[in-house]
């Protein structure tokens, strides 16, 4: 399993009597989209949440490149190379879109006290952020406030913001949850201008399409465990994840395309 | 004499718990502090003057005070706590009824004066004693305790078997479920004032039978510890808040007997804080899953 | 206006941004009067019982409390909201209590002797904070501390060490506040416990709060307004608890903006090309 970006091994997460991970091991490979599908509940978020430094999970190891990041603290897996977008879209709704993403400037965050002492507005700050928000396409609306975006864009802001820290690893939960067609193709488009920019990418999704579009491979979970892994043809046709969605697959289609 | 500081330890304690069993209620019900409480509890001691001060003999003043204290309570509740319904509205509820417990103490002093007022019952009252088993027990101070004691079994009974009792219970539990069970939630919340407050004043009221003035600095120098008491036993935790006043205020008195009386004052905020930062819920509440690692 | 009121003011302006600066991060102290405290009485025992010069005073005096403030946040700043609220309480009674206990400084009788603070070291003091002040709100530190303040758990995954952070401010608010203090005690030539009572620190946020809290003037404002409005109309300066409650409240109730409404944007002004 080494030369992977990230190795999950045997990780394992309770919450009381629940067990929302289990053993699961899986790896993400240098440049490819990992998708992870599964039904509610299965473990997926909590999965990410482990990864990015949200949850400490109780068993297991985590490493990325090789480097243990299992004990890392949140601050600290994010100045490693680790970002992610959340479900219920986390930007900061009460400052503009380009503060949004010059705060997460890395060299910054990660010296706070000392950027006391650099100018607030300093061009290449400045140009640094307008460029990423040029590449999202979201270079006109840099002085709207993040909370009046629409649903589209503010999820673009928050994948612009998850870039500003020159990432390797972008873990993306559920982000077409919620959205058309339209904005779906738009959000498979976007994903690919990423790419060039990672080394890896983990995406949960309920939507196949874009599962379809994005992974080069997929995992499926169900109660925290792995249920199946190949290319996203081989894994959606599985009896088993079949069995797991049924009935939701449908429904699941219908809501991810009002 | 041991024995005699452990009974006072036991009043002392009884007199606590009665204020952290408020503080607990209103926690329970709102998760908000109020800290026009101590005031309230201060104001106690007052009423009991003015009960004595229109001719009335002292035990009167109990259901006098259970009236103005709880009536104090609701207009504290309509002013610094029913609007203050969202996420950081718990600090603005504070400092709110922070706000009016000075108001309380102004008006106080500017009515009676800033040095403590006599109670003006005679001093056989809390002086007249009975031997048993070779210590003095002071009349007032069995009387107090027997006091407090009742309405600590009638106040558990309340709560575990009257309606009032399981409506404060459940909306304590979750708002919202009390709410889809038809509880009228504003109604339970002034209840809940109510009974607190009560319990406060006759605290008040007893703390100034027990030394026979009334002094309007208590409400800060000893009803706050109650807060502490509270955070310590159990936020919101009714149980938590009788044991840990029993237990408090038999340590504090043991202190004092062994001459270590003022680091007590010290000691109740140091064991506050050391359990906060460990069971922010304090010992007996249930621990919250705390998930994040920042 | 005299002299004095002009004091007053200006030490309250300097408690004001003191607890100004710790909220800058999301939290509420309420021990700043605690760290005046601990200001007053080093600067006093440095100049007084040591005899060197109020410089030193009031550098020991920062320090001292910027400790007392890394010892009490470190494990204090890992708990939130009204968990948070009651530690700084706790804190605040522990420090009266203390002082009231140490016969060193004289006890619940106080400590006399300091002297030497003269209108100009306030006022610059008020300066040089207040230039300090206005530099981070056009600096890149003030957008993070917005976005802690936004979503804390966010910030933290960008890359922020959130508890470093709100450390960080803390001991900064406290140093200010004890300096404060220091040239207070130096003033006021007499200080004892009862100067520095949880009340104080519970009106020094009161300043905060009801001034404004989404930039550095209102702390001015709210400083400004509730040191001289007392003085300025006996009648109200005779029930200044009274009307200060009353008004307090009504206040609070009134205000549609909450109690911690949001910085407005400041860096579109500099930025278009």
């Amino acid at each position: 399993m080494s030369g992977a970006v990230l190795e999950i091994d045997a990780v394992t997460k309770r919450f009381g009597g629940l067990v929302a991970v289990d053993a699961l091991t899986l790896e993400v490979r240098e440049r490819e989209a990992l998708g992870i599908v599964g039904p509610n509940g299965a473990g997926k978020t909590a999965l990410i949440n482990i990864i990015s430094g949200f949850y400490r999970a109780d068993g297991g190891a985590i490493r990325f490149r090789g480097h243990d990041i299992t004990r890392l603290k949140l601050h600290q897996i994010g100045r490693l190379g680790i970002a992610r977008t959340f479900q219920n879209i986390r930007v900061f709704r009460r400052m503009t879109v380009l503060e949004n993403v010059m705060a997460a400037n890395p060299r910054h965050a990660a010296r706070p006290l000392r950027s006391f002492f650099v100018a607030g507005a300093a061009q290449a700050d400045v140009d640094e952020a307008m460029a990423l928000l040029e590449f999202m396409g979201l270079a006109e609306r840099a002085d709207q406030l993040a909370g009046a975006l629409p649903y589209g864009d503010a999820r673009r802001l928050e994948m612009a913001r998850a870039l500003a820290g020159k990432p390797k690893l972008l873990l993306l939960d559920e982000p077409s949850a919620g959205m058309n067609e339209e904005e779906t193709a738009r959000l498979i488009a976007d994903i690919g201008k990423c790419r060039a920019r990672l080394d890896g990418i983990v995406l949960i999704e309920h939507d196949m399409t874009m599962i379809r579009e994005v992974a080069d491979r997929v995992v499926a979970m169900d109660y925290g465990k792995k249920m199946a892994e190949g290319t996203p043809e081989a894994v959606l046709n599985d009896p088993h994840v079949r069995r797991a969605y049924l009935g939701l697959m449908e429904s699941d289609v219908a809501a991810a395309h009002p | 004499m041991l024995a005699e500081q452990l009974i006072n330890g036991l009043v002392l304690g009884a007199m606590y718990a009665l204020i952290a069993i408020g503080y607990s209620l209103v926690f329970g019900v709102l998760d908000k502090l109020t800290f026009a409480h101590s005031e309230i509890f201060m104001f106690g001691g007052y009423v009991g003057v003015a009960t004595v001060a229109l001719g009335l003999p002292i035990w009167w003043a109990i259901p006098a005070v259970i009236l103005v204290a709880g009536c104090l309570g609701l207009m504290v509740e309509f002013v610094s706590f029913r609007k203050f319904t969202t996420p950081d509205g718990h600090i603005t509820a504070a400092l709110s009824s922070f706000a009016i417990g000075i108001v309380l103490i102004d008006l106080t002093q500017k009515i009676w004066g800033t040095d403590p007022v006599d109670l003006g019952i005679p001093r056989s009252f809390y002086t007249a004693s009975v031997a048993m088993w070779g210590i003095r027990l002071a009349y007032i101070k069995l009387a107090i305790f027997g006091v407090t004691l009742a309405i600590m079994v009638g106040l558990q009974l309340m709560i575990m078997k009257s309606r009032i009792g399981r409506n404060i219970r459940a909306v304590a539990e979750s708002t919202v479920s009390a709410t889809l069970l038809g509880i009228d939630v504003k109604r339970v919340t002034q209840q809940t004032f109510f009974i607190a407050s009560a319990l406060a004043g006759i605290a008040g009221l007893m703390l100034a039978m027990r030394g026979g003035f009334a002094d309007s600095n208590v409400g800060l120098s000893f009803a706050l510890k109650a807060l502490a008491i509270m955070a310590i036993g159990g936020m919101g935790d009714v149980r938590g808040a009788m044991v840990g006043g029993l237990v408090i205020g038999m340590l504090e008195a043991l202190a004092f007997q062994f001459d270590l009386g003022k680091l007590s004052e010290v000691l109740v905020w140091a064991l506050m804080i050391a359990v906060l930062l460990v069971r922010p819920t304090g010992l007996l509440g249930r621990a919250l899953a705390r998930e994040v690692r920042a | 206006m005299t002299a004095e009121y002009a004091f007053l003011t200006g030490i309250n302006i300097l408690l004001a941004w003191s607890v100004y600066i710790i909220l800058l991060s999301g939290t509420l102290s309420f021990a700043n009067g605690a760290f005046m405290a601990i200001g007053g009485y080093v600067a006093g025992i440095v100049t007084v019982k040591f005899g060197l010069p109020l410089a030193a005073g009031l550098a020991a005096a920062a320090l001292a409390a910027a400790v007392v403030g890394l010892l009490a946040g470190y494990p204090a700043l890992r708990t939130r909201g009204i968990y948070l609220m009651l530690v700084t309480v706790g804190l605040a009674f522990m420090v009266e209590s203390g002082v009231q206990n140490i016969s060193y400084i004289g006890g619940v009788k106080g400590m006399g002797g300091m002297q030497g603070t003269t209108i100009y070291h306030i006022y610059g003091a008020v300066l040089v904070v207040g230039l300090a002040l206005w530099k981070l709100t056009r600096s890149p530190l003030q957008r993070l501390l917005d976005a802690v303040r936004e979503d804390e758990l966010v910030a933290g995954a960008l890359g922020v060490n959130v508890v470093y952070l709100r450390l960080a401010l803390f001991c900064f608010g406290a140093a200010l506040a004890a300096f404060a203090g220091g040239l207070y005690s130096h003033h006021m030539f007499f200080i004892a416990p009862d100067h520095f009572t949880v009340i104080v620190s519970v009106f020094v946020v009161l300043y905060v709060i009801m001034g404004g809290v989404n930039n550095m003037w209102g702390p001015v404002l709210g400083a400004t307004v509730l040191t001289l409005l007392p003085e300025a109309f006996r009648v109200v300066g005779a029930w200044r608890q009274t009307v200060f409650g009353l008004a307090i409240a009504l206040l609070l109730l009134f205000r549609r903006e909450g109690l911690m409404p949001f910085r407005m944007a400041s860096v579109r002004r500099a930025r278009r090309s």
